[in-house]
């Protein structure tokens, strides 16, 4: 096809000229940067300063036993004097009971009591037997006792991607479910579909256009969070493990590794929701019926309502976008198996969306083909 | 060149909105008359490909309607055309040219030339959503022509001209069918009677006359009125 460069360009100008779209990218950046200032309204630079004093410290006994002192039984003041323990104390009271008093534990059996939590979480998921001896040996991989690490540049990165996520899913649903229905409203598309690459080609060139836009959008917001979080906390602490925010997790991840597993799974995510808002509202013919949907599923997906007991339905609950771009996630430990092997959920999902993305195109594609131009 | 629509029906539900029509066209303009509802606009959609009839066939010189090379060689103004309001007059052709599979360059020249033949080349930067109905509509049939079309179907083409603009494209499409096949749909007889070398007359879905219409024949007009009535 002759022109196919042109046809892209004009179908990017058409989306990018939309006001919902220049609308939507104005919210992106807004709330990118109310994320990425949100931390510092709770934190004072000095507070954030305390947390790197015990940089690379083992957490071990003796640091255990200095930090036990500064410790209060009914909740402690945390100050610029003694923050450098927040997250130590927070990550143990993670791991122990809720009614354990601290001081009584020792570092090794903090340790052992993680390993036991770690367990119980993987048989409350109804892990199997062949699961749960996958894990022992990514688990044989983390090593302990955990060195500390200030994260919290990386941790406000981490949670941040779940509001990137949200402006992605919010842009593809509102800006490209008119893609095609707009083409219908406008009565543009008896023009478009009696031209000679109107039909095939033209959809693919509409959709490569709607994907380009929607990665592009994902790959700038999260690059933008990026720098500002780089600027007001750093990156200090990438090669901490995850496990001193989320301890029960048996993924053997830094918290640089975590990062770039969720932003590929955020940009497959993207390609999932524009493939999907585009198709649907071709086959529907209603782009508001297609940003219903869209909303509702991404609010479904963060309701917790699932019992852990219903494997299935939870696994896949978990595999929604919406609960694969959190922190949380790192607590998802149930697998996707086939032919003997397994996935993490991080290797499944971004997959998963790809195939569903192809899924969409080609329905969509079936429904862009059989349109006919009928009453007016 | 011939264009053949052979015994072409388009059923919906009860209702027959063309019945069993058969005719064939060569270069030169055909004008298509008809009451509204007659089945003129049925048809035209069923000859430019985005509308598939519920029986009979369309071809010229046996490339089928529904063909890419059919496509090719179609330029289509439809009835209450859309356009992108976003787009000024001259990005909306050169999409169109684009979708049509024109070369960038070649596009850009054949733009610039026919948006002078419709008189917008001093609008052509503008956005379309400035434009008077007239304007638009000749917006339209500069993109009809951009690709240089052997088969030219236009839906009440003139809808929206002041009398100055009806006589200029009357003479124009006078020019282009000398070469190519050009079906030219209006309610107003003057619109055709004097360009076209064939007649198609409808009447509730069925073809009423088809043929040359020649003074000794009386006054089209009046026949046509008689017909209506």
């Amino acid at each position: 096809m002759k022109n196919i460069g042109t046809l892209y360009t004009f179908e990017i100008k058409k989306i990018l000229k939309n006001r919902l779209t220049i609308a939507m990218l104005i919210v992106t950046l807004a709330f990118t940067l109310i994320e990425a200032f949100t931390p510092r309204l709770y934190m004072s630079k000095e507070m954030t300063d305390a947390l790197k004093e015990a940089d690379g410290r083992v957490i071990d006994d003796a640091l255990l036993n200095e930090m036990y002192p500064v410790l209060i039984d009914n909740g402690t003041v945390w100050t610029a004097e003694n923050n450098m323990y927040m997250n130590i104390a927070d990550m143990e009271k993670g791991i122990l009971p809720d009614d354990a008093v601290l001081s009584d534990y020792s570092a090794e059996e903090m340790y052992k009591a993680r390993k036991e939590k770690t367990y119980s979480v993987m048989k409350d998921d109804k892990l199997t037997e062949s699961e749960i001896a996958w894990w022992e040996k990514r688990m044989s991989e983390i090593e302990t006792p955990f060195t500390y690490r200030s994260f919290v540049g990386p941790l406000n990165l981490a949670q941040g991607l779940s509001l990137t996520l949200m402006c992605i899913m919010l842009i593809s649903a509102l800006c490209l479910s008119t893609v095609f229905t707009v083409e219908h409203r406008q009565k543009t598309d008896q023009l478009v579909i009696s031209c000679r690459n109107g039909r095939r080609e033209t959809y693919f060139v509409k959709t490569a256009a709607g994907l380009s836009v929607v990665t592009g959008c994902c790959l700038i917001s999260a690059a933008l969070l990026t720098l500002l979080i780089v600027l007001l906390y750093g990156l200090d602490g990438l090669d901490a493990a995850v496990q001193l925010e989320l301890p029960w997790s048996a993924y053997p991840f830094t918290f640089g590794q975590f990062i770039a597993v969720q932003m590929v799974v955020m940009i497959a995510a993207s390609i999932l929701f524009a493939s999907f808002a585009m198709a649907m509202s071709e086959v529907l013919k209603n782009s508001l019926a297609v940003t219903g949907v869209m909303v509702g599923l991404f609010i479904f997906g963060q309701l917790e309502i699932i019992p852990p007991r219903y494997r299935l339905i939870g696994q896949i609950n978990s595999m929604l976008p919406s609960n694969q771009i959190s922190t949380w996630s790192l607590l998802e430990h149930r697998l996707v198996g086939f032919d003997g092997h397994f996935l993490t959920t991080y290797a499944a999902a971004p997959l998963i969306y790809l195939a569903l993305a192809i899924l969409f195109t080609l329905i969509g594609r079936i429904a862009y083909d059989r349109f006919q131009v009928t009453g007016r | 060149m011939n264009l053949t629509v052979d015994r072409i029906t388009k059923q919906y539900k009860n209702k027959l909105a063309v019945d069993r029509i058969s005719f064939r066209l060569s270069e030169g303009v055909t004008g298509l008359l008809g009451a509204n509802g007659a089945g003129k606009t049925t048809l035209m959609r069923m000859m430019s490909g985005i509308l598939e009839p519920t029986s009979g066939e369309i071809a010229v010189d046996g490339i089928p309607v529904q063909s890419e090379e059919y496509r090719a060689l179609l330029g289509y103004l439809p009835q209450d055309f859309g356009y992108y309001p976003e787009f000024s007059a001259r990005e909306f052709v050169l999409y169109i040219a684009a979708l049509k599979g024109i070369e960038k360059k070649k596009a850009r020249k054949k733009t610039e030339e026919l948006l002078e033949v419709v008189g917008l080349s001093e609008v052509a930067g503008k956005k379309i959503r400035t434009f008077s109905g007239g304007m638009k509509q000749r917006v339209g049939i500069a993109q009809a022509l951009v690709n240089d079309p052997k088969i030219l179907i236009l839906d009440e083409p003139t809808a929206g001209l002041d009398p100055k603009e009806r006589v200029r494209f009357r003479n124009l499409i006078a020019e282009i069918g000398k070469d190519t096949i050009v079906l030219f749909s209006t309610h107003i007889v003057s619109d055709i009677e004097h360009i076209a070398n064939n007649v198609l007359m409808m009447k509730e879905g069925q073809l009423i006359h088809e043929g040359a219409w020649s003074e000794d024949k009386g006054d089209l007009e009046k026949f046509y009125m008689e017909e209506f009535e």
